[in-house]
């Protein structure tokens, strides 16, 4: 599904963030990105969610070589991707609805696609008495799904978090993790970062380990047994 | 393209640009005041040069009495028997004082002042006739006859009138890259107030021309307002010199009052703001946009 071979990135000139990455992750896995502050976790998310492009080496997203595609054909590539930021990133002059409509209004669905489908969402992410709300009027843990909803009304192939529990409280962010983990049941393939070895560990998932622009640990093989990992596919 | 549902990415008239109509508004009026003015020169001069080459001016110049008038008596019968000539007529001794009264004064004390007969000779067309195979004729019965067909101060008037308008069709062309100048650095200001919330529509996958839409629908609206604007202040200048000269006087004063096709086109001044700012703001966007990955 992604496929990174030998990449390397840099900003401008400067030295290389991410060196000599190689991994593959499979369709309908879930992986956690870890590694200490200025390990290029962010810096591999851009690379993930097409932000930015290697300096060297492949990335391969769903059969298609990210590098050779045009500047026009991308956003077709990136609707399939959906991102959670850590900071939420939502328009503050729009309601909740609005927020989670946006991408499907980017890709041209009707007026009824786009109430059936964010209304379903919402309710689902438990805002169903929020669809009207401004952001500034929300919670930390409301916001956090609001952006999880606008990420994943696409049905993106990639969802892509980068610290999706760092500004809100432990247990709505353990909270967010399990709708993390029903999503990836879904069939989505997940990666999220974050620098909570602890919490990982307690996951017990796959994890892509980065320091200094290196894998230290590669992804491993999801496991599958749904009893004793949910995320397992 | 317009007519497309706006995503609002972008919060209503919040981009940072307040006083962008304002200052198109300034430019619109610059640019429609140099236009008023290129157009009435040009208008002026035709109305002048119209009147003009269909006219030849005779003067027979000759001191004693009898010889001009016999000389005049031979010309005037040679010119109303040439073809291409409508009518050629005697100017009378009175109206050719008055002519030269404003640089003479009170010519009643200068009775014995030998005076020139002017024969005014009107052309069936401009051009009709061969000016220096008529001044050739006109020696030939008449030797102190002068022929005036305007052509030497006529051609240095419509030099004049030709660099005038060069200089306001320069002034409209700088009026124009000035106006495009401001919106393009509009428009850098709105894309670094909105860099966020374009990046993100950049990443969810909305096309170039998608998110240059938001942009280039709002500076098309301050293109519009501008243009407006400036076109009635124009207007309003226009109308209140134009009371102002006809008080003055005649003549190229007269070409002063906009004809219909200057008022053509200032009428169509905000549609031309509006879409300059449109393009400008779109192109400006786009051109930001590819910088991204």
């Amino acid at each position: 599904m992604l496929k990174f071979e030998n990449v390397g990135m840099r900003y401008g000139t400067g030295d290389e963030v991410l060196r000599d990455l190689n991994f593959h992750l499979e369709a309908g896995s879930f992986h956690f990105l870890t590694g200490p502050s200025g390990a290029g976790k962010t810096s591999l998310l851009k690379l993930l969610y097409l932000a930015h492009k290697p300096s060297r080496g492949l990335i391969n997203f769903s059969g298609k070589d990210i590098a050779t595609q045009s500047h026009r054909d991308l956003p077709k590539i990136r609707r399939r991707i959906g991102i959670v930021f850590q900071d939420f990133r939502l328009f503050e002059h729009m309601t909740a609805f609005e927020n989670v409509a946006l991408p499907l209004k980017i890709h041209g669905a009707t007026d009824a696609q786009i109430k059936d489908h964010v209304e379903e969402l919402l309710a689902w992410v438990g805002l169903k008495d929020r669809i009207n709300a401004r952001p500034s009027t929300l919670s930390g843990g409301e916001q956090q799904r609001v952006a999880i909803a606008r990420a994943l009304i696409n049905k993106p192939d990639l969802l892509l978090a980068d610290e999706p529990t760092g500004n809100i409280d432990p247990e709505m962010g353990r909270k967010i993790m399990h709708l993390f983990v029903e999503l990836n049941k879904l069939g989505t393939t997940t990666v999220l970062a974050t620098h909570d070895q602890e919490f990982v560990k307690s996951m017990g998932a796959s994890v892509l380990m980065l320091e200094r622009g290196r894998i230290m640990q590669l992804p491993g093989h999801t496991p599958r047994d749904p009893q004793k990992k949910k995320w397992g596919r | 393209m317009i007519l497309r549902p706006r995503l609002k990415f972008l919060p209503d008239g919040r981009q940072g640009e307040g006083l962008l109509p304002y200052v198109i508004a300034v430019m619109v009026y610059l640019c429609g005041m140099a236009l008023f003015a290129g157009f009435s020169i040009q208008s002026g001069i035709n109305n002048w040069s119209n009147g003009l080459v269909s006219r030849v001016s005779i003067q027979i110049e000759a001191t004693d009495k009898v010889v001009r008038e016999q000389e005049t008596i031979a010309a005037l019968k040679m010119l109303q028997a040439t073809p291409g000539i409508k009518s050629a007529q005697v100017i009378a001794d009175s109206e050719v004082m008055k002519l030269i009264s404003p640089w003479l004064g009170d010519i009643s004390l200068m009775a014995d002042l030998p005076m020139p007969s002017l024969i005014d000779v009107e052309l069936s067309n401009p051009g009709s006739i061969n000016s220096d195979a008529l001044k050739v004729r006109l020696k030939d019965i008449a030797p102190h006859a002068e022929v005036d067909d305007h052509q030497t101060w006529m051609s240095d008037v419509l030099s004049l009138a030709s660099t005038l308008r060069t200089v306001a069709l320069i002034m409209v062309l700088m009026v124009i890259l000035c106006t495009i100048a401001i919106v393009v650095f509009g428009c850098r200001t709105g894309l670094a107030t909105h860099k966020k919330s374009v990046e993100l529509m950049h990443l969810m996958g909305a096309e170039d021309s998608t998110i240059a839409r938001e942009f280039h629908r709002t500076f098309m609206m301050h293109g519009l307002k501008g243009g407006i604007i400036g076109t009635l202040l124009a207007v309003l200048t226009l109308y209140i010199l134009s009371n102002i000269m006809e008080n003055i006087g005649e003549g190229l004063l007269t070409s002063f009052n906009p004809d219909a096709s200057i008022i053509i086109m200032l009428c169509l001044l905000p549609l031309f703001s509006m879409g300059l700012a449109m393009i400008t703001a779109s192109l400006t966007v786009r051109r930001a946009l590819l910088k991204l990955v």
